[in-house]
């Protein structure tokens, strides 16, 4: 991830980096090459310091040796006697503070006169002196080294000139020679370390006497004194443990050598004012570009806040255009796209809006529509809002008759019917299916619901023509009213859905005010279904089982397995009671697998015991079938019992057919296959198209009871049950009929020439000790 | 804030680095050196300090002592007890632990208890006093004490038939010349001669050398004995030249520098004088040391700055052999060693830390030192 650091920030340190790294650069580059003029050029005035004081040096020694001379001449005249010669001296010596003293030495190098007086040393030899042999020798003028004078006990240097088969001698004071060159040293500054040394390196004048008066010597004096003569550069050595650099110039008139020294700290120190104004005029400049970069800033920075001020609004939800008038080009751009990309997120909001809000087929609004505006509602109104719940009551029959597409074109025309209505309040909303809620506010007394009911009615009344075919539709409707009934949006739903269930039971077109009654029919619907999930697992389930008998032979030809639910508070429920709830939870499936599991190995057991080969029959539900485990689950059971799979029949009604025919088709082929039997219950009660009798694959058509119950009330009912049989027969089909009561209706059966009765006349649905004891009589009959 | 923190770790890693690398430095070894460099009496203390810088220059060029470089503090003594014992404080504040000097006798009375007293290690190339003999301190002379050179010269004055000495004796380096007179005389009382005259001077206040001459001729003695520096004994051998007597003048090794041939010229011809340098020596390392300081100073090495290079010499084999700084340690293992070799002849330190050197016969002839065999 990528840093996140502010912008502002950003640009200034930019800013400022941008003109300090050029800058420290360029200091880094011209910097040494500065120095290096510097270094050369000091050492040119080092040099010329060096050169001025060894000039300055040899004319002292010029000016001393020129006081020797006149001294000869003086001699010479013989214009002195001793005494004489010793006041003249005397005199010397007092106006010049450089002369310590004079001597006239013979041939023999004795001392004929000394000045100032000393007993002591007059006479003395000083055959052994260099300057006495040395100077007479040589006829020359000479410079002794540097000794410590005894008189004065100060360093001292001997100048000598040959006199006569003598010598004239003076004794320098290398304090005066020191301040000579200490006086000019201190006219070119104290960056300068200024130093004379003689023909030894020994020391004759240095900045720091001690080293004169200690006699030290230049370290490393030969070295540097060769290198410097002979390289004639820059020459360093170190000096009082710091590399300087040296500057050397020649005595002319004496082995005597200037040295200049200078540290190279000294000249950066000359520099550090300058880099003191360089660093300020650098700091300077920094701050000028943050005050720059900051002015740049704001004006950037108010181009941000307008743009993030006006995102924020169309985070909000204001889709306004953003002013893209800005004094930067960019932002210029930045804004019009902006703009565009606002335009694009607004349509899309509003495609979004309808396919989240509104139902495609009829472009009503839906559930979510419903449930946000409901709250809505709820939450800003306090007067009464009543919920219609319509159902189309037959709609499930005109998918099934004209097909899917045909239904979907009826909710068109139906949406386009209702879109037409003058709605005085409220909406219309379709939910699913078939089923619209309208929505009525503001309602003052019930009678208003009663007339829009009519109103939606008269709309509906016409007839809807599609592709040619003629259709009238029918609504059964529940009504619930907010806050009488309930509250919330979801318990409004969900009593208005009662209401309705209610309006369809009590049958066409019929409506329901919710009641307190349904609400307790809804509480222990929900209790069952709850309780329902672990009925299972708490063996609350059993099965009965209703005798099947064959008519020809009076014999048993099997038992109908019926499924009892055994609730430990509710009691004994029916099935009609908790089917529809398995079916709708699809717990339908673990009950049916539960069902046929136990009724299987029940069979096998009961056929054992008596001996015969009778058949079960177990119903199926349609939720069951579409269970893709549904094949392998009666496989496994029939496996895992041992029953012969001729002897299982499975039961099932017509609306299986209705989602998906082929499927189920399908599934019974294969059953089939392994001998199967498939029998259709409840034949007669629903749609009962004769045209896919033809084509189900069945063996075995079930009558319902109700044809039983009305066969000896109406003689036409008779008849209707004898052309069934018959055609069923023609179809080749075996018959039970269902809900033999009495004996009249089983020997009217009887003359039908039906193959099996079921019902009470021979025996209620068994548990299994009753059983037991009916095929005991059953036995008992049988052997008599 | 973590950049900060970053940025924080690297300035304080980079200043800990360098803080490392300072203190793993080695800090150089810093030694003192006392003597008198200035006033007229300066000569041995300048030979002195001139053979030191070359002995220091050597270590350093082949890498210090333990890896340390070589640094040294010098000080002027003046030939004063009170200025050396200042001075000694002086480098015992600046934390030096050895000092090579002072180059005089007259200093030990002062100074050597305070380098005795702060556990200092003094190594001296010159102080010879019979009272600095025979005493567990923290002081060590690489030169013989006083008595070997009283015995040889009162020897020497009784084998060329010395009887009636007259003694002049310098009076500020006391425990050095008058120590030695005493021994000389207990020596010649010993043979049958004695010091019939004896007169003390004091150098640099400008001494009445003539009046002192003359009256020690006064004596009637047949042997001249003046114990004093280099130009004191040079000047009052020019007393005797200009009195033009003919008396045998004996010096003392204190005046064996090529000063007193510069100052006495003629006036020093054929005078005794024991020397404590083998001016004829072949050995290579002198002829190597002697070259060097020929051309380093433009002038013969003297006895002092050969002992003073010595007694460098053999502070830094120590410090080297014991591999430590300690003036205790290092001592011990001067003492240790006791056999040293010296630039001429070896150098026997005994337990008190006092050496044994070889001592030559030497008479000035035609202006030169010339050993007697």
């Amino acid at each position: 991830m990528k840093k996140r650091r502010k912008l502002k920030n950003y640009i200034q340190i930019n800013n400022m980096l941008s003109i300090a790294i050029p800058l420290l650069l360029v200091a880094l580059i011209i910097a040494p090459l500065i120095f290096n003029v510097a270094v050369k050029d000091i050492h040119k005035k080092n040099n010329i310091i060096a050169t001025t004081i060894a000039q300055r040096m040899s004319d002292f020694i010029d000016e001393s040796f020129l006081m020797l001379v006149q001294l000869s001449a003086l001699l010479d005249a013989e214009v002195l006697n001793d005494a004489d010669t010793v006041l003249y001296l005397n005199s010397v010596i007092q106006s010049y503070d450089n002369f310590e003293g004079f001597e006239i030495l013979d041939g023999n190098g004795i001392v004929k006169v000394i000045a100032p007086e000393n007993e002591n040393i007059r006479g003395a030899n000083r055959s052994s002196q260099n300057f006495f042999f040395e100077t007479k020798a040589s006829q020359q003028a000479t410079i002794s080294q540097t000794f410590i004078s005894q008189q004065t006990g100060q360093p001292t240097i001997t100048i000598a000139i040959p006199h006569r088969d003598g010598v004239l001698a003076a004794y320098l004071n290398l304090k005066e020679i020191s301040l000579v060159s200490l006086n000019l040293n201190k006219a070119f500054g104290d960056q300068v370390t200024v130093a004379v040394t003689d023909g030894n390196g020994v020391y004759i004048s240095n900045n720091d006497i001690e080293k004169v008066y200690q006699r030290e010597s230049a370290e490393k004096f030969s070295s540097i004194h060769q290198e410097v003569e002979v390289a004639g550069k820059i020459t360093t050595a170190e000096y009082d443990g710091k590399i300087m650099m040296i500057s050397h110039a020649d005595v002319k008139n004496g082995d005597w050598h200037v040295f200049v020294y200078q540290t190279y700290d000294s000249i950066l120190s000359a520099f550090r004012p300058r880099l003191g104004i360089v660093l300020l005029f650098v700091c300077l400049l920094i701050i000028f570009s943050r005050f720059v970069s900051r002015h740049v800033f704001k004006d950037i920075n108010q181009s941000f806040s307008e743009l993030n001020q006006q995102t924020r609004e169309i985070a909000a939800g204001d889709y306004r255009r953003i002013d893209a008038d800005n004094r930067f080009e960019e932002f210029t751009t930045l804004t019009e796209n902006f703009n565009g990309m606002v335009t694009s997120i607004k349509e899309r909001d509003e495609v979004l809006k309808t396919l989240a809000y509104f139902d495609p087929q009829t472009g009503l609004p839906n559930a979510v529509y419903l449930t946000e505006q409901l709250n809505q509602l709820i939450l800003n109104n306090r007067s009464k809002i009543a919920l219609i719940c319509y159902d189309i009551d037959n709609f499930k029959r005109i998918n099934e008759t004209f097909g899917p597409s045909f239904g979907d074109q009826v909710l068109r025309v139906m949406g386009e019917r209702i879109l037409k209505m003058q709605l005085t309040s409220g909406f219309i909303a379709r939910i699913t299916g078939s089923n619209f809620i309208r929505v009525l506010t503001e309602i003052d007394n019930p009678n208003q619901v009663l007339s829009e009911i009519e109103k939606l009615r008269q709309v509906f009344n016409q007839g809807i023509t599609i592709n040619e075919n003629n259709i009238y539709v029918h609504f059964h409707v529940g009504i619930t009213l907010y806050p009488d009934d309930a509250q919330t949006v979801e318990e409004l739903l969900q009593y208005a859905h009662a209401a309705a269930d209610m309006a369809k039971q009590r049958g066409k077109s019929q409506y329901a005010f919710f009641e307190s009654t349904m609400k307790m029919n809804l509480v222990r619907n929900m209790a069952l279904e709850n309780s329902l999930r672990s009925a299972i697992k708490n063996e609350q389930f059993y099965l009965q089982y209703q005798p099947q008998i064959d008519v020809r032979s009076g014999a048993l030809r099997g038992f109908e397995a019926l499924i009892r639910w055994e609730h430990p508070q509710l009691g004994k429920i029916p099935p009609l009671d908790f089917i529809h709830i398995a079916e709708s939870t699809g717990l339908i499936v673990p009950i049916g697998a539960w069902v046929m599991e136990i009724a299987c190995k029940k069979m096998v057991d009961l056929n054992k015991a008596t001996d015969s080969n009778m058949i079960i029959s177990v119903n199926i539900s349609p939720v069951q079938i579409n269970n893709d485990h549904f094949p392998t689950m009666v496989e496994d059971a029939l496996k895992d019992s041992g029953l012969a799979p001729d002897l299982l029949e499975l039961e099932i009604t017509e609306n299986l057919f209705i989602h998906s025919f082929e499927g189920a088709i399908k599934i019974f082929d294969r059953l089939k296959a392994i001998g199967v039997k498939i029998s259709l219950d409840d034949f007669g009660t629903g749609y009962s198209s004769l045209a896919y009798l033809k084509k189900l694959p069945i063996d075995t058509l079930k009558i319902d009871q109700a044809f039983t119950r009305d066969m000896l009330i109406e003689q036409s009912n008779a008849h209707l049950m004898e052309s069934i049989i018959m055609m069923a027969h023609r179809l080749e089909l075996e018959v039970i009929v269902e809900g033999v009561e009495e004996v009249e209706q089983y020997d009217c059966l009887k003359s039908y020439r039906c193959d099996h009765v079921q019902g009470y006349f021979f025996s209620r649905p068994l548990d299994d000790c009753m059983l037991e004891l009916f095929l005991r009589c059953q036995r008992e009959n049988s052997s008599r | 804030m973590n950049t900060d923190r970053r940025i924080s770790g690297l300035v304080i890693f980079v200043i800990w680095s360098l803080f490392m690398t300072a203190c793993t430095q080695q800090q150089p070894l810093i030694i003192g050196f006392s003597a008198g460099l200035t006033g007229s009496a300066s000569e041995m203390g300048v030979n002195g300090r001139n053979g030191l810088m070359m002995a220091v220059e050597e270590i350093n060029a082949v890498g210090g002592v333990n890896g340390r470089h070589v640094e040294v503090r010098v000080k002027d003594d003046q030939n004063n007890p009170e200025i050396a014992l200042a001075m000694d404080q002086e480098l015992y504040q600046e934390g030096v632990s050895f000092i090579i000097g002072h180059m005089t006798s007259n200093m030990a009375k002062l100074s050597l208890p305070f380098i005795n007293d702060n556990n200092l290690l003094m190594i001296s190339p010159t102080m010879s006093s019979y009272e600095l003999v025979n005493q567990d301190d923290h002081f060590i002379s690489v030169v013989s004490s006083n008595d070997v050179e009283a015995k040889f010269i009162a020897a020497n004055i009784l084998q060329n038939g010395g009887k009636q000495i007259a003694v002049i004796y310098e009076s500020q380096n006391k425990a050095y010349t008058s120590t030695i007179k005493d021994l000389i005389a207990a020596d010649l009382a010993a043979n049958g001669a004695r010091i019939s005259y004896e007169e003390s001077f004091e150098s640099g206040a400008n001494p009445a050398y003539q009046e002192i001459a003359k009256r020690l001729l006064e004596s009637q003695p047949d042997a001249i004995l003046i114990l004093a520096s280099s130009f004191d004994s040079a000047m009052f051998s020019q007393q005797f030249y200009k009195l033009e007597t003919q008396l045998p003048i004996y010096l003392s090794l204190w005046a064996m520098n090529n000063d007193l041939i510069l100052q006495g010229g003629d006036a020093v011809e054929g005078v005794f004088i024991p020397s404590l340098l083998d001016t004829e020596s072949q050995n290579p390392a002198y002829l190597n040391f002697r070259a060097a300081y020929l051309n380093q100073f433009n002038a013969e090495p003297t006895f002092a700055s050969i002992y003073s290079y010595e007694a460098a010499m053999i502070l830094f084999t120590a410090m080297k052999t014991a591999k430590s700084l300690e003036p205790e340690t290092v001592k011990a293992a001067i003492i240790e060693k006791g056999t040293h070799q010296g630039l001429q002849d070896k150098i026997i330190i005994d337990e008190y830390g006092d050496a044994s050197r070889t001592l030559y016969h030497y008479i000035i002839q035609n202006g030169q030192f010339t050993k007697v065999d």
